[in-house]
């Protein structure tokens, strides 16, 4: 379970998170819906142990990730951004490798290995090198280095950019897997569709706050939208309007 | 080395050695050591032609049987010069011509002053050495004349000569085992510099680059550990570069011919493995200096203009030594880089270990590679790692 409490982060006189707050539980799927720069990536690499914030807290299994950083990094599967994967290594040599990083050797290592190459049917490319993989196969390798160890939590950024519709239906698979599993998945997404078919839990994110949360049937019937899209536009745009400084108009201009 | 470095050294050791580029760039300097030494054994072939005869052609040499002996007797050989009136070249074989009139027999006996023309080609050094020989005993055959001429008529010669010289050189080598010297110790010092310098980039530089650092920085992992793995790697490929650097240069010197060296070089049971010791913390030391570069940079290529800069520092230091060590203070041999060329100096050119520059130089190196490598990993703890360029 993940636990984010009045999270804030700036750059510069940029603020890229503030006051966020949100729980991600464990057998469910929780997504971070947002445009690009609403704070997303920045509050999942808060949860990663990857920068340090200005204020608040994140606690991954009840370890405070800011005291306690590689414990709690223990408890988690990341999937980032890009994939990050070293060319010339094969893909059993990625899983060995973060595998031993996480303290696994010898025979259970290897048991991980085989689990993984079955779930994820990666035998094929088991010890191809990685250099010249289709998006699909990158992110196999990605995801399979992710949840290699068995972490109670899986957070994946954005995981089904630039992937085909066949990759992304083995994808959305997968997690739900993951989900039945009882492992607490966290995701970021603006793609409303595998939102919709996903999330147990969505929080909406604009402008680096937390602008609304609940399950996909919530949000549509809090806004009275047709669907989480428009529930969507409807809730950023009523945040907009919130953020905005009395005596401005709607492009931003004193009044 | 913790387990965690461990693994991230084998992992990155993997990862490089499977990288030809990164292999070439790492030992093609090591490896091409002997190609750069035989251009140094040709120079040094040419000094030898100091130790030749200089060698003249004279026209009208018919007409100066007495020049001849005395230029034979100073070691010039003399041969009979037949071509043109005005020289455009002096030809092979020659190093210089001398021009004497067509009445130099004549001029000779009737005691009158003569005009002769000597040519010389003052392209290289030795041509230069050659010309100044051949002037020099040709104004000694003129003195001697002179003292005969001065003689004859009651004159004591001493009379127009009030003082004689004889010059003496002085100086502890000769340019020529300087710029040797200079260059052998260049070679070995730039061997750890070349061999780290591709993989320094790659591992951090690079790595950020292919957004490989997130996800390893998203491991329990401590950034320590990270830097650890990686400069042990680094370190590997700059020792193993140094070592095969020094073994070329062992190789290459045993195909010269014994005595043909113009400088002496001590390399024993004694002096290699001290050698060894010395170049091993120093090699270490460049790896971790490579690796400060490559991780304030965004970019491989970016990297690799800053750490090419760094090149420069040996070959500047190697040149400083050879054009300039007569010059400076003595305490400017204790700097890093020049401690540890004066030191392998020692060992190599004289055989027997300078202590005090050792010491500094491993001092040195030690302190350097502790500060470098924790610098380095408080800069992996920044959030400007997780964005490549």
């Amino acid at each position: 379970m993940i636990i984010v409490k009045d999270l804030a982060k700036t750059y510069g006189d940029v603020h890229a998170v503030r006051n966020v707050t949100f729980r991600a539980d464990d057998a469910q799927i929780t997504t971070l819906l947002g445009a690009n720069g609403s704070g997303k990536t920045t509050t999942l690499r808060a949860i990663s142990g990857l920068l340090k914030t200005d204020t608040g807290s994140v606690t991954v299994d009840g370890i405070l990730v800011a005291e306690a950083a590689m414990s709690a990094q223990r408890r988690l599967g990341v999937f980032p951004d890009s994939f990050g994967l070293y060319p010339r290594l094969t893909t059993r040599e990625h899983l060995v490798y973060f595998a031993e990083l996480h303290g696994l050797e010898g025979q259970p290592l290897k048991a991980a290995i085989e689990e993984v190459t079955e779930t994820l049917n990666l035998t094929d490319i088991l010890d191809r090198r990685t250099e010249g993989f289709s998006q699909g196969q990158r992110m196999k390798v990605a995801l399979a280095r992710a949840i290699l160890h068995k972490p109670g939590n899986i957070v994946l950024d954005e995981p089904t950019r630039g992937l085909d519709v066949m990759n992304i239906r083995l994808l959305r698979t997968i997690l739900l897997d993951l989900k039945e599993a009882g492992h607490c998945v966290l995701l970021s997404s603006h793609v409303m569709a595998e939102v919709e078919a996903l999330s147990d839990h969505v929080v909406i994110m604009a402008d680096g706050v937390v602008c609304a949360e609940g399950s996909p049937a919530e949000l549509v019937n809090q806004t009275g939208q047709p669907n989480l899209e428009e529930a969507f536009v409807v809730l950023t745009e009523q945040n907009q309007i919130a953020a905005k400084p009395t005596g401005q108009n709607d492009q931003g201009e004193a009044a | 080395m913790n387990k965690q470095a461990f693994i991230i050294y084998k992992k990155e050791l993997r990862d490089m050695v499977r990288d030809r580029r990164m292999l070439i760039a790492a030992f093609s300097f090591a490896l091409l050591g002997p190609v750069f030494m035989g251009f140094i054994f040709m120079l040094t072939t040419d000094s030898d032609a100091e130790k030749q005869n200089a060698r003249l052609a004279i026209s009208n040499m018919a007409q100066a049987p007495g020049l001849v002996a005395f230029l034979e007797k100073h070691q010039i050989t003399v041969t009979n010069y037949a071509g043109e009136a005005e020289p455009g070249r002096v030809p092979d074989g020659t190093d210089a011509i001398l021009l004497l009139p067509d009445d130099y027999a004549k001029s000779l006996s009737q005691g009158s002053m003569i005009f002769g023309k000597l040519y010389v080609n003052e392209a290289s050094k030795t041509g230069i050495e050659k010309g100044h020989e051949i002037k020099d005993a040709i104004d000694g055959f003129g003195g001697y004349i002179g003292g005969i001429r001065l003689t004859a008529r009651g004159i004591p010669p001493a009379i127009v000569s009030p003082i004689i010289v004889s010059k003496f050189d002085v100086a502890e080598e000769s340019f020529i085992s300087q710029t040797t010297s200079g260059s052998f110790l260049m070679l070995i010092i730039m061997a750890p510099f070349i061999g780290g310098l591709a993989v320094a980039v790659d591992t951090l530089a690079g790595e950020r680059e292919r957004h490989s650092m997130q996800p390893l920085l998203a491991q329990p992992v401590s950034p320590k550990s990270v830097i650890l793995g990686k400069l042990a790697m680094v370190s590997t490929f700059s020792i193993v570069g140094t070592l095969l650097a020094l073994a070329t240069f062992l190789f290459a010197i045993s195909l010269v011919p014994a005595g043909t060296l113009p400088i002496a070089l001590h390399l024993n049971m004694v002096t290699v493995p001290l050698i060894v010791l010395q170049l091993i913390p120093f090699a270490i030391f460049i790896a971790s200096v490579q690796l400060f570069i490559s991780i304030q940079v965004k970019s491989f290529k970016e990297g690799q203009s800053y750490i090419s800069m760094f090149m420069m520092v040996p070959m500047f230091v190697a040149y400083l030594k050879i054009f300039g060590g007569s010059k400076l203070p003595e305490m400017a041999f204790f700097a890093p880089v020049l401690s540890e060329m004066e030191s392998l100096s020692s060992l190599i050119f004289n055989g027997e270990p300078d202590f005090a520059h050792m010491a500094t130089s491993m001092a040195v190196a030690v302190v350097g590679i502790y500060i470098l490598a924790k610098l380095t990993a408080k800069k992996l703890e920044s959030e400007v790692m997780l964005d490549a360029a």
